[in-house]
C-alpha cells in the first residue's frame, strides 16, 4: 500500500526548514519548565498504586486502603494522588470471577499529594470491636490513623479511618516535614509508655537529620511539657541523625529501638539501630562523638553479602517471651566491584535476596545481628511483610520484587521458599492467566497482609499493588500450607 | 525492498548454517547446577544426538527451565532455531538439581563403586522451588525433557518441601563382603520438611542397555526422629567415599539411635533397611550448614627434620611450599569429615571459632591441632558464610597432576595455585561463600592458602600505624599536654608514632615533631611483636584510664539496696512492670570491669576501676570538686569495690521499679552523692555512666576488651626538672625522675588454654536465669573471675589460620652476611621471623632480646606466639607544662594486619572482577578426561544469582577463570 503525499508538498517542506529552529527552541523552552496539570485525578481507578494497608475496621470487618501515586504527574501534582478505601466485604469465591470494573470504594476518595509511599496504621485500641484486639494498636491516638509520606510535597499524611472504613482528612491531616527535598518514604510508629509517635525516614542524608519524629498523641506522653501537650496533634517534635539516608524503618517495642536500613550505600550495608529509650543530650555529639539519640550498628550485611543494598525490613512475630529475635531484610544486589570502580551504586541490579538475621545482644547490651540465611529472590525486591503468627511455627514472609514482578512466600519454619507468583505458565496456571503474564501484575510495588475468616476458615490474605497494571492482586493461603497459596481475585481492573 | 528481504534471508540462512554465533546461555537467576552424562547434540534436538558426553545443566530459576552447556568446552546447547539456547521446561522455579550414576558393568569393578569413564546416561532430577516434586529429565534419547514426576508429598501424606537432594549409588551386598553399587540402579536422597528423609530409587528400564529409559522406582520416606523426637531438618549432604554413610548437616538438635543428643552432623548408615535406626551424632562443635567427607593423605611433620636449616626435601615433588614446615605424607589416608559451622553458634565469645571444622572419623574426635597447641585443629576460616564444601582429588591426567617422586608407591597429587605461588597437594576443596568468592582449601595441609604473603614483603603480618592521641572528651583533653604515652621497644626508648624511636637520653621529645620512617623496620624488631596466624586485622587502642569497650556514656541507674550497698547498673531505667533494656552484663568478667581497692595507685594490680557518673541533674548527685582541683569535671566519680549478682524480675507479680539489674551491677566503694544528696535504701536514680580502667586498658575495634597492659611510668626524659612530687609506679602515675629507668614490662596478648579456663568459669555459657547460684561463686576476688576473663581473652586470641606461606630459598643467601636490615642479602623470613639463636646473622648483638618464632618446637610445623606483645611507657616532656598525672583517656592507637588473603576465585572478564555476587550452586568435573582438554584439570563450576557460571581449576592462576553467561 502506498501512502499519500504529505499535505503541503515542497512548499511545506521549505516552511518547515525555516520554522524548525524556532520550533526546536520552543520545545527546548517548554522542556525547561514544569508542565503543570491541573486536572483532578479520576476516582474510579487506581493510578500507579503504591502503598497499601489492610485495615481491621472498627465495625469488625476488613477494608483495604490503597494509594494512587500519580507517579507521572498527569494530574495535579499536589492533589493528584488518591487514597481510597476499598471494600473487601463482597463475597468472592473463585480466582477470576470479579467482573471488570472499578474498585468498590467506601466513602469519598481522598485527594492527596503525589508520590505517596508505604502505608502504616495506628489504630486506637479503644475503638476495637467488642471482644477483639486489632493488630497495630496504638493507645491514645483517639481514632484510627493511616500514615504515609508524599515524596513530592515532603509531607506526612495522617488521614483518619472511620468506623466503616471511610477516609477523612481534617485540617491537621498533612504534616509538613522540616527536612525539605529529603525524599521521605518509610514510616514506623511507636506506641508505648504513653507515647504515640511516628518516625519518618528520609532517604536523602543531611546534617539536619534523616529521621523526623512526629507526635501523634500527647495527653499521656511523659516526655512532653504541658505546653507541648496542649498542641494539636500531629506535630513535628524533632529531626535527628541516623548517619545515612533512611530507606525503611521498623520499631522494636520490647527494646524501644528503631531499626533502619540505609539508602545510597555502595561499599557497606549497615543496619542502624536508634535507641529511642536511651536518654541523651544533643551536645553529646560534640562532647563524646556520640549522636543523640544513640545510633548503633547492629551489623553490616555487606560482610556476608557483597553488593547488598538494604531495602525493606520487618521483625518476626514475637516469641513466647515477647521478643523479636528474627529480622527479615529485603536486599537488592548490585555488582560490588563495578560500584568500587565507579565510586557509587551502579544503576542496575544483578539480583535480589531476602536476608534472614538473628537478633541478639552483646554482653555490653548493644544490638547485634548474625546471618541465619540468604534466600535469592526476583530482582527488585524491596517491600516485605511478615504474615500473622502461626502457633508453634516460624513465620511466613511475603516479599514483592518490582523488577521481576514476583511475589515470594518464604517459610521461616522450613527455611525455604514456599511459593512464588511470577509469570503465568499458561494452561497450567490455576488462576487462568494467559502464558507469560505476571501473576502479580506488572511491577508489584507494595503489599499488605491480614488474617481473616472466609466461609468459616481462617486464611492469611496478601494484597499486592501493581504499579503498572493499576491493580491489587488478592492472594489467599492457609497458614499451614503456604505452598498452596492462590490468587483469589483482582481489584481495580479496568476494561 | 525486494533486495532487502533477500539480503535478510541470506543473513538468516548464514546464521543458521554456520558454527559461529553460538547463543549465550541467557540465564535467568540460576538456582542450581549439575554435571551429567547424557546423549545430546550440541546443536540441540534438531540434529542426531552424539555419543555419550558430559553436560552441565543449569536451573534457570526465573524462567522455569534448564539450560545445558557442554562440559567439555562450555559451549551452549542450541535450541532447534539455533538463535537461542535450548530450554528444557520444568516445573515453576527449578531450584535444585541432582545427578546419580546408573552404572553398567563396564564401569563397575567387582565389589566396588562406579568408576570413570561413565558408560551410560545418568539420572538427572530437578526439584521446583517450594515443592517435593522430583522431575526426571530424559538424558538418554537426545530429547531432553521432563519424562516423569514423583511428588514426595503424596508419599508423606501432607505438603512437604525438598531442602536438599543428592544422588548416590544403590548399594547391594558384595560377594566378598562389604557393599557394591548395583547395576542400572541409583538412589536420590532428599531432605524433606518436618525432619524427614526420602530415599527415591531410579532404575534403568532395560538392564544393561545404556540407551534405555530410566524410571522412578521405590520411594521410602522416614522421619529422622523417633518417638517424641521431631527429627532434624537436613540442610546439606555428604557421602563417605564408599557411599555407605550419608552425612547430614543440620542446624537442629540430633537425637541419635543410641539416645545421644546434641548438635553437629548426623551420620546415617544407608545400607540398613531401616536406616533411621542407624543415626549417629557426630559432635563437631556446633550446628552445621554444609558437610563433606573425604579420605585424605595429609602432610605430617617429619620427626627429627623440622628443626634444621636448610629444610630437607619434602615429599611433594620439587616444591616445598612451607620452607619452615618440614612435613611429609601419610602414612595412611585419614577418613575426615568437613563441616561448615552455623555462624550463629560460633565465633569470638563462643566455644569454637567459625569456619570449617575437620572431624577425624576414625579417631572419633575433632582433628588434632598440628601445632600441638589447641584442643583441636582450628576451624579453617572462610570469609562470609560457607554455602557448600566440595572436595576433590587430582585430575586423571594432564599437567595439573603428577606423582610424588619420593613416595613408594607414588601418590597422585594435584596442582594448587594461590597467589603466593604454585604448589602440589593431594586433596583440596572448593568452598563457595556468601561473599561471592569460591575459596580453596588445601585438605592435605589443613589450611587455606593465601593469595598474598603473610611472611614476606609489605603484605606480611605487621603493625602498620601508630599514633598517640588525646582523650576524646574535650573536657579531659583540654588539659592534655606534656605527656607522652608510647611503646617502649627497648629500655629507655619511647615510640609515640609511626616513626623511629630515639634513645631518650640524647634527645628531647618534641610534641608534633617526632621521627622518621615507617614503623617496624627490620632493624627494630619487637617493638610490637606479632605472630603470623594469630595477629588479626584490627585497630588497637591502649588508653590510660580508658573507657572499657561498650561502657562509655551508657545509660544506667545509680541506687542503694535495702541492704545498704550502693550500686551502678548499665541499663535503661526500669519502669515498674517492665524489664530493663540495653542491659550490659557488668557482672560478666568478659566485659573487663575490675573491682579493687581505691586506695591503691592507678594502674596497680588490684586497683579499683573508675565509674564516671553523669547525673541528669546535679541536684540528684551534687558534683564534688575533683581531687586535682584543676580539671573541670562534669561527672561524679566513684570506684568499683565489687559486684552484685544479677537480679531479675520475679517470676510472678509485678517487676519492681528499683533493684532489678539482670546483667548484674558494680558495687561502689562509697556513695558518690554523699554528702550533698546521699542515696537512701531503695533509691534508684537515672544517670549516664562511663566505666574506666584504673590504669591502661587495651581494646580492639572488633574484638573489644583485650586486657590491661602494664605501663612503665618510671621512664623519664632528661633534662628533667624536679617533679612536684617524687613518683614511681604505684603512686598515681606521677613519674619519678630521680629513679633509674623502670624495667620494660611487656604485655603479652596470647592464646591460653580455653579448656582449662572454661573448667573454672561457671559463667560460660552465661546463665539465662538471673537467680542462678553460680553468680554467687564468682564475686570479686574469686578465681572464677580470673578464669572467665582469661577465657574471654583466649577466645579472642585463637589461631586464625595455619601457615603455608613460602619463604625465599634460604640457600640463595650467603651465610654470615645478613645485617638484619638489608633485604637484598637476607632471607626476609629470617629478618621478620627470626629463629632462635644461634643462627648465621652477623649482628647478633642488635638482635639481643628480640622475639623468636618457634617454627622448630619439637617438630611442630606451626609457629605459635602472641597476637600482640609490646611494652608501654609514658614520659612527661617538660617542666613548664602539663599535669603531674597522665590525663584520663589519653591513648595510643595502632593497626595490625594479619597478612592473610584466603585464596579464592571469582568471575573475571578480561581480568576485571565482574559480578559474582551470590553463588547458588557448585559442581565439580574432571575435564582432563576429555580428549584434547587434558590440561584443563578438575573444574569447579559455580552458578551465581547474577546470571553467570564461573568455571575454574584450582591449579590455574587467579586470572585464568572462565565465565559462562
Amino acid at each position: 500500500m502506498r501512502h499519500s503525499p504529505a499535505p503541503g508538498g515542497a512548499r511545506s517542506l521549505r516552511l518547515r526548514a525555516v520554522l524548525a529552529p524556532v520550533i526546536a527552541l520552543g520545545l527546548l523552552g517548554a522542556g525547561c519548565s514544569e508542565v503543570v496539570h491541573r486536572e483532578a485525578p479520576p476516582t474510579d481507578r487506581l493510578i500507579y498504586p503504591t502503598g497499601i494497608a489492610a485495615v481491621p475496621l472498627q465495625s469488625g470487618g476488613s477494608g483495604l486502603l490503597v494509594l494512587s501515586s500519580n507517579f507521572d504527574l498527569l494530574y495535579d501534582a499536589r492533589t493528584g494522588g488518591t487514597a481510597m478505601s476499598v471494600a473487601l466485604s463482597t463475597p468472592r469465591t473463585t480466582g477470576l470471577d470479579v467482573p471488570l470494573g472499578p474498585p468498590e470504594v467506601v466513602g469519598d476518595v481522598l485527594r492527596v499529594p503525589s508520590m505517596g509511599g508505604p502505608v502504616t496504621l495506628a489504630l486506637d485500641p479503644g475503638l476495637d470491636p467488642p471482644g477483639t484486639a486489632r493488630p497495630g494498636g496504638c493507645p491514645g491516638v483517639g481514632s484510627d490513623l493511616a500514615l504515609f509520606t508524599s515524596r513530592y510535597t515532603d509531607e506526612l499524611m495522617v488521614p483518619t479511618i472511620e468506623a466503616d472504613g471511610r477516609l477523612t482528612c481534617g485540617s491537621n491531616c498533612a504534616v509538613a516535614l522540616p527536612l525539605q527535598h529529603s525524599d521521605p518514604l518509610g514510616v514506623a510508629v511507636k506506641c508505648a509508655g504513653g507515647m504515640a509517635r511516628a518516625y519518618v525516614g528520609h532517604m536523602r542524608a543531611s546534617t539536619d537529620g534523616e529521621i523526623t519524629e512526629v507526635v501523634l498523641a500527647s495527653a499521656n506522653d511523659p516526655e512532653l511539657s504541658p505546653g507541648e501537650k496542649a498542641r494539636p496533634v500531629p506535630w513535628v517534635r524533632r529531626s535527628f541523625r541516623a548517619g545515612l539516608g533512611v530507606y525503611a524503618l521498623a520499631y522494636q517495642p520490647e527494646r524501644d529501638r528503631l531499626w533502619v536500613t540505609p539508602d545510597g550505600t555502595y561499599a557497606n550495608a549497615p543496619i542502624g539501630v536508634v535507641k529511642l529509650g536511651v536518654h541523651c543530650e544533643p551536645t553529646d555529639l560534640d562532647v563524646y562523638g556520640l549522636p543523640c539519640p544513640r545510633v548503633d550498628i547492629a551489623g553490616d550485611v555487606f560482610t556476608w553479602l557483597r553488593g547488598a543494598e538494604l531495602r525493606g525490613l520487618a521483625f518476626a512475630n514475637p516469641d513466647a517471651n515477647g521478643n523479636r529475635n528474627r529480622l527479615f531484610v529485603a536486599v537488592q544486589l548490585f555488582d560490588p566491584d563495578l560500584a568500587l570502580r565507579v565510586g557509587g551504586r551502579p544503576s542496575f541490579d544483578v539480583g535480589a535476596a531476602l536476608v534472614v538475621l538473628d537478633v541478639s545482644e552483646t554482653i555490653a547490651g548493644n544490638p547485634v545481628v548474625s546471618l541465619a540465611r540468604i534466600v535469592p529472590l526476583g530482582m527488585g525486591a524491596a517491600q516485605l511483610r511478615v504474615l500473622p503468627p502461626r502457633a508453634g511455627k516460624g513465620d511466613l514472609v511475603a516479599v514483592v520484587s518490582l523488577t521481576d514482578g514476583d511475589l515470594t512466600l518464604y517459610d521461616d519454619d522450613t527455611g525455604a521458599v514456599a511459593k512464588v507468583f511470577a509469570l503465568s505458565q499458561g494452561a497450567s496456571d490455576p488462576s487462568g492467566f494467559l502464558p507469560g503474564l505476571p501473576q502479580m501484575g506488572k511491577q508489584p510495588y507494595d503489599l499488605a497482609v491480614e488474617q481473616r475468616d472466609d466461609a468459616g476458615t481462617v486464611y492469611d490474605w496478601i494484597y499486592v499493588t501493581s504499579f503498572l497494571s493499576n491493580t491489587v492482586q488478592v492472594v489467599r493461603l492457609l497458614p499451614d500450607a503456604p505452598s498452596d497459596a492462590e490468587i483469589r481475585y483482582t481489584i481495580g481492573r479496568i476494561p | 525492498m525486494t533486495r532487502r528481504i533477500a539480503a535478510a534471508l541470506l543473513a538468516l540462512a548464514a546464521a543458521c548454517g554456520g558454527n559461529t554465533g553460538k547463543p549465550g546461555m541467557r540465564l535467568g537467576r540460576p538456582s542450581g547446577i549439575a554435571v551429567f552424562h547424557g546423549v545430546l547434540s550440541p546443536a540441540g534436538p534438531i540434529q542426531a544426538p552424539g555419543p555419550l558426553s558430559p553436560w552441565i545443566a543449569v536451573a534457570n530459576g526465573a524462567a522455569n527451565e534448564l539450560r545445558i552447556v557442554a562440559a567439555a568446552d562450555d559451549s551452549t546447547v542450541s535450541a532447534p532455531g539455533r538463535f537461542f539456547p535450548l530450554a528444557v521446561p520444568t516445573g515453576p522455579r527449578p531450584e535444585r538439581l541432582a545427578v546419580a550414576i546408573l552404572p553398567v558393568p563396564s564401569q563397575l569393578p567387582p565389589g566396588g563403586l562406579p568408576r570413570p569413564p561413565t558408560a551410560a546416561p545418568d539420572a538427572l532430577v530437578v526439584v521446583p522451588a517450594g515443592t517435593a516434586e522430583l522431575e526426571l529429565i530424559d538424558t538418554w534419547s537426545g530429547l531432553p525433557a521432563v519424562v516423569a514426576t514423583i511428588d514426595l508429598s503424596a508419599a508423606v501424606g501432607s505438603t512437604v518441601e525438598v531442602f536438599a537432594i543428592v544422588g548416590a549409588p544403590a548399594l547391594e551386598p558384595a560377594a566378598g563382603g562389604g557393599w557394591q553399587a548395583a547395576q542400572d540402579r541409583a538412589v536420590f536422597w532428599a531432605a524433606l520438611t518436618g525432619g524427614r528423609l526420602a530415599r527415591v530409587e531410579v532404575v534403568r528400564r532395560n538392564a544393561g542397555q545404556p540407551g534405555s529409559p530410566v524410571d522412578f522406582g521405590a520411594v521410602d520416606v522416614r522421619s529422622t526422629g523417633g518417638s517424641g523426637n521431631p527429627g532434624f531438618d537436613a540442610v546439606g549432604f555428604g557421602f563417605s567415599p564408599d557411599s555407605t554413610k550419608l552425612y547430614v548437616a543440620t542446624q537442629d538438635t540430633i537425637v541419635d539411635a543410641l539416645g545421644a543428643s546434641g548438635v553437629g552432623v548426623a551420620e546415617i548408615d544407608v545400607t540398613a533397611v531401616d536406616w533411621t535406626t542407624t543415626v549417629r551424632l557426630i559432635p563437631v562443635g556446633g550446628p552445621t550448614v554444609a558437610v563433606a567427607a573425604m579420605d585424605v593423605m595429609e602432610r605430617n611433620p617429619v620427626a627429627g627434620q623440622a628443626n634444621t636449616y636448610p629444610v630437607p626435601p619434602v615429599a611433594f615433588g620439587a616444591y616445598s611450599l612451607d620452607k619452615h614446615l618440614a612435613v611429609g605424607l601419610g602414612p595412611t589416608r585419614r577418613r575426615n569429615l568437613y563441616a561448615a559451622l552455623d555462624p550463629a553458634s560460633c565465633g569470638v565469645g563462643k566455644p569454637i571459632a567459625c569456619g570449617i571444622v575437620v572431624f577425624d572419623l576414625d579417631g572419633g574426635a575433632l582433628h588434632e591441632d598440628p601445632a600441638g597447641e589447641q584442643a583441636h585443629l582450628s576451624p579453617l576460616n572462610i570469609p562470609g558464610v560457607a554455602l557448600a564444601i566440595l572436595p576433590t582429588r587430582p585430575p586423571a591426567t594432564g599437567n595439573e597432576q603428577t606423582l610424588t617422586p619420593t613416595d613408594a608407591p607414588a601418590l597422585q597429587i594435584q596442582m594448587i595455585s594461590p597467589g603466593t605461588g604454585q604448589t602440589w597437594t593431594e586433596s583440596l576443596a572448593a568452598v563457595p561463600s556468601t561473599d561471592g568468592r569460591v575459596y580453596i582449601v588445601d585438605l592435605s595441609r589443613l589450611f587455606t592458602p593465601s593469595d598474598r604473603s603473610y611472611l614476606r614483603g609489605d603484605t606480611r603480618t605487621q603493625i602498620v600505624g601508630l599514633q598517640q592521641a588525646r582523650a576524646a572528651d574535650p573536657e579531659k583533653a583540654a588539659t592534655f599536654y606534656g605527656w607522652y604515652i608510647g611503646i617502649e621497644p627497648q629500655p629507655n626508648q619511647l615510640l609515640v608514632n609511626s616513626s623511629s624511636p630515639q634513645p631518650l637520653a640524647s634527645q628531647t621529645v618534641l610534641e608534633g615533631s617526632l621521627w622518621g620512617p615507617a614503623i617496624d623496620p627490620p632493624s627494630w624488631p619487637g617493638r610490637i611483636r606479632v605472630t603470623p596466624g594469630y595477629t588479626p586485622d584490627e585497630t588497637w587502642t591502649a588508653a590510660w584510664q580508658g573507657a572499657l569497650p561498650g561502657l562509655q556514656q551508657r545509660r544506667g541507674v545509680l541506687g542503694r539496696l535495702g541492704s545498704g550497698e550502693v550500686y551502678v547498673a548499665v541499663q535503661t531505667r526500669i519502669v515498674a512492670g517492665q524489664q530493663p533494656n540495653d542491659v550490659a552484663n557488668l557482672f560478666d568478667p568478659a566485659l573487663g570491669v575490675h573491682a579493687g581497692d581505691p586506695a591503691l595507685a592507678d594502674g596497680d594490680a588490684g586497683a579499683a576501676d573508675y565509674v564516671e557518673i553523669y547525673p541528669d541533674t546535679f541536684a540528684d548527685c551534687p558534683l564534688s570538686p575533683p581531687a586535682t582541683g584543676n580539671i573541670p569535671l562534669t561527672y561524679v566519680e566513684a570506684r568499683v569495690a565489687g559486684f552484685l549478682p544479677p537480679v531479675g524480675c520475679p517470676a510472678s507479680g509485678t517487676c519492681p521499679g528499683t533493684g532489678v539489674f539482670p546483667g548484674g551491677a558494680v558495687r561502689l566503694a562509697a556513695d558518690p552523692c554523699a554528702p550533698g544528696n546521699p542515696l537512701q535504701p531503695g533509691d534508684e536514680r537515672a544517670v549516664t555512666v562511663t566505666i574506666a580502667s584504673s590504669g591502661m586498658v587495651l581494646s580492639g575495634q572488633a574484638l573489644g576488651y583485650a586486657g590491661r597492659p602494664p605501663i612503665d611510668l618510671a621512664l623519664s626524659l632528661p633534662p628533667w626538672p624536679p617533679p612536684s612530687t617524687g613518683g614511681k609506679p604505684g603512686n598515681g602515675g606521677v613519674p619519678d625522675t630521680q629513679q633509674p629507668h623502670g624495667p620494660r614490662i611487656p604485655y603479652v596478648l596470647q592464646w591460653s588454654s580455653e579448656t582449662a579456663a572454661a573448667a573454672s568459669c561457671p559463667l560460660d555459657p552465661w546463665p539465662t536465669d538471673p537467680s542462678s547460684p553460680v553468680f554467687a561463686g564468682c564475686l570479686e576476688g574469686t578465681a572464677c573471675r580470673t578464669a572467665c576473663e582469661t577465657l574471654a581473652l583466649a577466645r579472642k586470641t585463637r589461631r586464625l589460620f595455619y601457615l603455608g606461606d613460602l619463604c625465599p630459598d634460604h640457600l640463595a643467601f650467603p651465610f654470615g652476611q645478613c645485617s638484619g636490615s638489608n633485604t637484598g642479602e637476607c632471607d626476609t623470613c629470617e629478618i621478620y621471623w627470626p629463629l632462635a639463636p644461634p643462627d648465621e646473622r652477623a649482628d647478633q648483638a642488635q638482635w639481643a632480646g628480640a622475639p623468636v618464632y618457634s617454627y622448630d618446637w619439637e617438630g611442630r610445623p606451626q609457629p605459635t606466639g602472641p597476637a600482640l606483645e609490646f611494652a608501654l611507657a609514658a614520659v612527661k616532656s617538660g617542666a613548664d607544662k602539663g599535669e603531674d598525672r597522665i590525663i584520663r583517656g589519653s591513648f595510643i592507637q595502632f593497626q595490625s594486619k594479619s597478612g592473610m588473603l584466603q585464596t579464592s576465585r571469582r568471575p573475571l572478564v578480561s581480568g576485571t572482577a565482574t559480578g559474582g555476587v551470590l553463588p547458588t550452586g557448585i559442581v565439580v568435573f574432571d575435564r582432563s578426561r576429555v580428549p584434547g582438554r587434558e590440561n584443563d584439570g578438575v573444574r569447579f563450576l559455580v552458578s551465581y544469582v547474577d546470571n553467570l557460571v564461573l568455571d575454574f581449576s584450582a591449579g590455574k592462576g587467579i586470572g585464568d577463570v572462565g565465565v559462562i553467561q
